[in-house]
This record gives structure tokens, sequence and C-alpha cells, in this order.
């Protein structure tokens, strides 16, 4: 198993550094100069070009990646903002902690609230509980969270005034964001879980365990569950990536101090350094979270365990052989 | 499921072969249509896209009122018998530019799949066929592509290309590439070692057409269904980047941007953001009622 961990963990490192020269390339072509959206409309074109110059907006693409991965990987220098000249570094790091903690939550909630109502759904097939969880996770992924979010808003916050309107500096500042983030992801999960546990169900196993006259109880937890459970850790990890791209548009709702929010700021006032860094940084953290789930794979699937086990036996099986002719 | 069909397709004689490949392909069709019609939620979706896409087809004929024109003697009205929906800040009938808006907001949605089908479609189709370094390349464009989320990629895109409609739709397009790609790519290398192929390699068959017309119609419905889904997520993404100022801004009336231009209106005048909203709601929820509809009449083992 180490050898798998080993090889995912070595994967991660290209793409992260294809994932950072992919949005350095897309955002180079960028409309507009960057000198002069710092130095704003009216300035001398001497000026402009001088701060060019400082900026090594002259140097060639390649030259200009170069420096781009240098200062980002190794110096970890995002830069400054295009509009303040605050480090950006800074600023990331203060904000990040919100918008991980808002990404997090609410795949933790799709998984607790999400795969059991699948299950449910998938043992009452037909049933009246079943349809109803199917309708409302149908509803669920068909309307767009930021409506969502402003209605719940203006329901629970400017009419009721039961939570705060925005901000979190409050605990109960996060309850409508994350339920607002993590709502479509858990409508996701209840239809995954409901037609994988339905897949498990049919399976031979399953039809075998009925026979030998198992209880219920029995073949759904012990026999059905585990493996109806391994395609979701998939699609948690997947779904981590909508949340975190959700988190831009629901800070912006709530008016949270997240990256997102940052990024929208940016998008406004044409800050790319911005973006480009945010971006990065987001992805760079999705591509972790994605590792931790095919490292979690290789624990929690049998084929996958057994694929890398086998081969370290078969290896040590040849050594073996390969002494055994030595000594012949 | 499709993907018996047309299997003896080059090998049978000319003139057995069309007639056999009509009757065949018409059951097909036929059969999933059956299935489909039996399914009382994926008709009701169907009706539903149905009208919709009439809507936007006819939307300058049955507007009451002029979507651009200002009439601020009017403005925020609440939903009355002349404005079913209210008016807006600037006067304008919400209802009218809601119905226009099916203009843009499917337009962005159908438009957006149908460039990642297209795209996608034909990576997939190079990559499960030719293999070797080919493969190698497109998936890895697809590994990376994938590895930035789809809404941070649309958003990153958006931004070199500028808002409007049709930037709108190949942002929103890129990010449906890779999954097609993929789907189809599986797809071919599940079919790349059936008899048929062989035959029609054996028979002299050209590449493309042995790619195209005989192995990319048993490949393609799973991308059916996936892609039908996807003009309903598609949609709400549109929204979403018209909500961070990217994408389709005011005072097109894509729902997106009526969303966001309603939203400083909130406290006072809130039905000015509940329709919008309630409109994009309804269609994509009959796309998602249609597709699931779709996947179990092609996919009958799916079902129960």
């Amino acid at each position: 198993m180490a050898q798998y961990v080993l090889k995912r963990i070595l994967m991660i490192i290209p793409v992260v550094f294809l994932v950072a020269i992919t949005i350095f390339t897309i955002m180079y072509f960028c409309p507009g100069d960057p000198a002069e959206i710092i130095l704003g409309v009216g300035a001398a074109a001497e000026d402009i070009e001088a701060l060019r110059e400082q900026m090594g907006l002259n140097d060639p693409f390649l030259v200009q990646l170069g420096n781009y991965l240098y200062r980002t990987f190794i110096k970890f220098d995002f830069g400054t903002s295009y509009a303040n000249s605050v480090p950006i570094i800074d600023e990331l790091s203060h904000r990040f902690s919100k918008t991980f903690v808002l990404a997090i939550s609410a795949i933790i909630i799709e998984v607790i609230v999400g795969i059991p109502l699948g299950m449910v759904s998938a043992t009452h097939r037909g049933g009246w509980i079943d349809q109803l969880c199917m309708i409302l996770a149908l509803i669920g992924i068909s309307v767009p969270s930021f409506w969502i979010g402003l209605q719940l808003l203006l329901i629970f916050s400017l009419k009721l005034s039961w939570l705060p309107p925005y901000g979190v500096t409050t605990w109960q500042g996060w309850i409508l964001p994350i339920f607002v983030n993590s709502l479509r992801g858990i409508a996701q999960m209840a239809r995954q879980a409901r037609s994988s546990m339905l897949e498990v169900i049919r399976s031979d196993y399953v039809t075998t365990a009925r026979a030998k006259g198992l209880p219920e109880r029995t073949i759904l937890f012990r026999y059905a569950l585990p493996n109806a459970l391994i395609p979701l850790v998939q699609t948690a990890g997947q779904s981590f990536g909508t949340s975190l791209g959700g988190t831009v548009i629901i800070e912006n709702v709530f008016s949270i101090p997240g990256v997102g929010q940052y990024m929208v700021n940016a998008i406004v006032t044409r800050d790319y350094a911005v973006i480009r860094s945010a971006v990065v940084v987001l992805a760079i953290v999705f591509s972790l979270v994605m590792l931790l789930v095919d490292i979690a794979f290789g624990f929690i699937d049998p084929r996958i365990k057994a694929q890398y086990e086998g081969r370290n036996r078969k290896y040590k099986w040849r050594k073996k052989l390969r002494r055994v002719a030595a000594n012949a | 499921m499709l993907r018996t069909q047309r299997k003896v397709a080059d090998v049978t004689p000319a003139t057995m072969k069309k007639s056999k490949e009509e009757t065949k392909k018409q059951s097909q069709f036929r059969e999933v249509m059956k299935r489909l019609m039996q399914n009382k939620l994926a008709v009701l979706g169907m009706v539903i896209i149905i009208v919709y896409v009439l809507v936007a087809i006819f939307a300058p004929y049955i507007i009451k009122y002029d979507i651009a024109e200002l009439n601020l003697g009017e403005k925020n009205q609440p939903p009355s018998k002349e404005h079913w929906c209210g008016t807006d800040d600037f006067g304008r009938d919400i209802f009218s530019r809601l119905l226009y808006g099916t203009r843009y907001s499917l337009g962005l949605g159908l438009g957006a799949v149908a460039l990642g089908l297209l795209v996608g479609i034909i990576l997939g189709c190079l990559a499960g066929f030719f293999g070797g370094w080919v493969e190698e390349i497109i998936m890895r464009f697809c590994d990376l592509m994938q590895a930035i989320p789809g809404t941070l990629l649309a958003i990153v895109i958006s931004m070199v290309l500028g808002s409007g409609f049709v930037n709108t739709i190949i942002a929103l397009g890129i990010g449906r590439i890779p999954m097609n790609s993929r789907l189809i790519r599986a797809q071919f290398l599940n079919q790349r070692q059936l008899e048929y192929v062989e035959a029609a390699r054996a028979t002299n068959c050209p590449k493309t057409k042995l790619m195209f017309v005989h192995i990319l119609p048993n490949t393609i419905s799973p991308l059916i269904v996936l892609s039908t889904m996807g003009v309903g997520g598609t949609i709400m993404m549109a929204a979403g980047l018209s909500f961070i100022n990217l994408g389709v801004q005011p005072p097109l009336p894509e729902w997106g941007a009526m969303i966001t231009a309603a939203r400083q209106y909130i406290r006072y005048y809130p039905y000015q953001l509940l329709f919008p909203g309630l409109f994009m709601g309804i269609l994509v929820l009959a796309l998602n009622l249609f597709g699931d509809g779709l996947r179990d009449a092609m996919d009958p083992k799916l079902k129960d």
C-alpha cells in the first residue's frame, strides 16, 4: 500500500504545476494592460512603459511564465494586488480559512444527509419515502443555489430577523451559507447513493446472501452498504470541487470575506493578479483533496488493495525464484 | 439499448443493408420512445421543454411590452393584471422580459452543451479509435481541465473572453469537453474489439467512416442523457456567472442577469427576484425529469 500512496503523492506534483501553468497561460490572454489598470486611464505613456518594464511584462511569454512559477512555488510570493498593492498572499491566507470551512462543511453535510437519504430510498424503492426523497432531490438539483440563498436570506434574515443578513462574525451567520452551499450536493449525493445501492442490491452476491436466509439487516449493512459506498467516495471528492467553486458565488450572496469574495471584487476591478492567484490556490486545494480521496480509495476498495499487494507478492516470488536459480 | 444496432452494416450485401439497417434503427428508436412515453414525469418534462422552446422561438410575437423601453412612471409595480410579474426598477414588464429571456438562457444552455458535445465527441473518437500517443495527449489534456473546478475554469475563461452571449457559450462549453470525450473514449474502447468493427476493417472501410458512421452511433446513448441533464446545469452556471459580473450582463434579459439586477431591491420588491428564479427552476426541473426518463428508457436495466 505504501507504494500506492507514494505513487499518488508523486503524481500530484506535475498536476499542480500544470494547473498553475494552464491558468497562467489562459490569463495571459486577458484583454487590457495590467500596467494601465494599475496606473489608471489618464496615466502618461512613459510611466506605463516604465511600469511594464518593472513588472516584466515586456519579457517573452516563457520568461514571464518561468518567473511566475519561480515566485509562486519557490518563494510563495503571489505578487501584489493591482488595486491597493497589498501582497496577495496575506489577503489569501487570512481569507482562506472561511472559504475552506464553507466548502468542507458542505461536503460533510452532503455525506451525512445525502447518503442515508439515498439508502433509504433504495431500500424502500417505489414507496412514498422513495418518491418524496427523489422529488426533493430533483428539485434540489434544479434550482440555482444563489437564488435559493437570496430567498432564504429574505425570509430568515430580513423578514424574520432570526439570522444575521451578512457576515460570519457569529455562528448563526454560518447556518445559511453552509446550508445553501450543501443543498445541491445533498440532492446529487442522494441520487447517486440510491442508484449505487440499487445496483448492489441487484448483484448476485446479495441474491446469494438472501438465498442463504440471512436476515435483511445483515444483508444491507454487512454486504450491500460497504460496496455501495465505494463509488460514493469519488462523488464526494468531485463535489468538493463543485462546492469550492460554489463558495465564490455563495460568499458573494452572504457577504462572507473569503477567497471568493476577494475574487469577485477583483473581477470588477480587473485585478488579474488576484484572480489568477485565487484560482491557482483553490485548484491546488482541490487537487490535494482529490489526492486524499484517491488514497482513501486505495484503502477502501479491496480491488486496488489487492492489485498492489498482489504485485508485491509477485515480486517476492520472482526474487525467490531468482535466488533459487542463482544457487542452482 | 442502442448499442446492439448496426452490427452487420458493411458485410451484408448492399441491397439488404439499407432496409435492414433502417428497420433496426427505427425499431430501436420506437422502443425507446415507447418506454419514454410510459413515464409520465418524463412526458411532463418534455411538454414543458417544448413550451419553453416555442416561447423562445416566438418570444417577439407573444410579449405584450417592449423589453428594453424604459417607463419610469410605472417602475417597481407589484404583480397585477397588466403586469403579471410586476415591473422592474426601470418600469419594464418583468413577464415580457422573462419570456424574451428564454432565448438567452435556453440558448446559452443549448449552445454550450452543443459546443461541448461537438469538440468532446471529436476528441473522444480520436482518442478511443487511434489509441497510442493521440489518446495519451487528449486524455492528459482532459485530466488537466478536470483538475480545475468547473466554476473556476468558467470564470477564468470568461475573464479572458469578456462578457457577452457567445463568449459565455464558449466559456461554459469548454468546461464540458473533457467529460464528454472521456465518456466517448471509454465507450470506444468497449466497441473497438467487437466483431462488427473487425468486419468493417476487413472490408477496407475508410477510417473516418468506421469511426463516425459505424462506431459512434453505438457509443452515443449515455452521452445523450448526460447532455440533456447538462443543459440545465449549464443554464444555472450561466446565471451564476452573471451574478458575479461575468457572463451575460444587464440590460439583456437573461434570467441570471435579472436576478442580479433585482438583488439590490430584495428587501422592498422581492417579487422581482422570485420570478426569474422560478422560471429557471421550472425549465431545469423539466430538463432533469426528461433526462431521467431518457436514461431509464435507453437503459431499462438501470431503472428498477
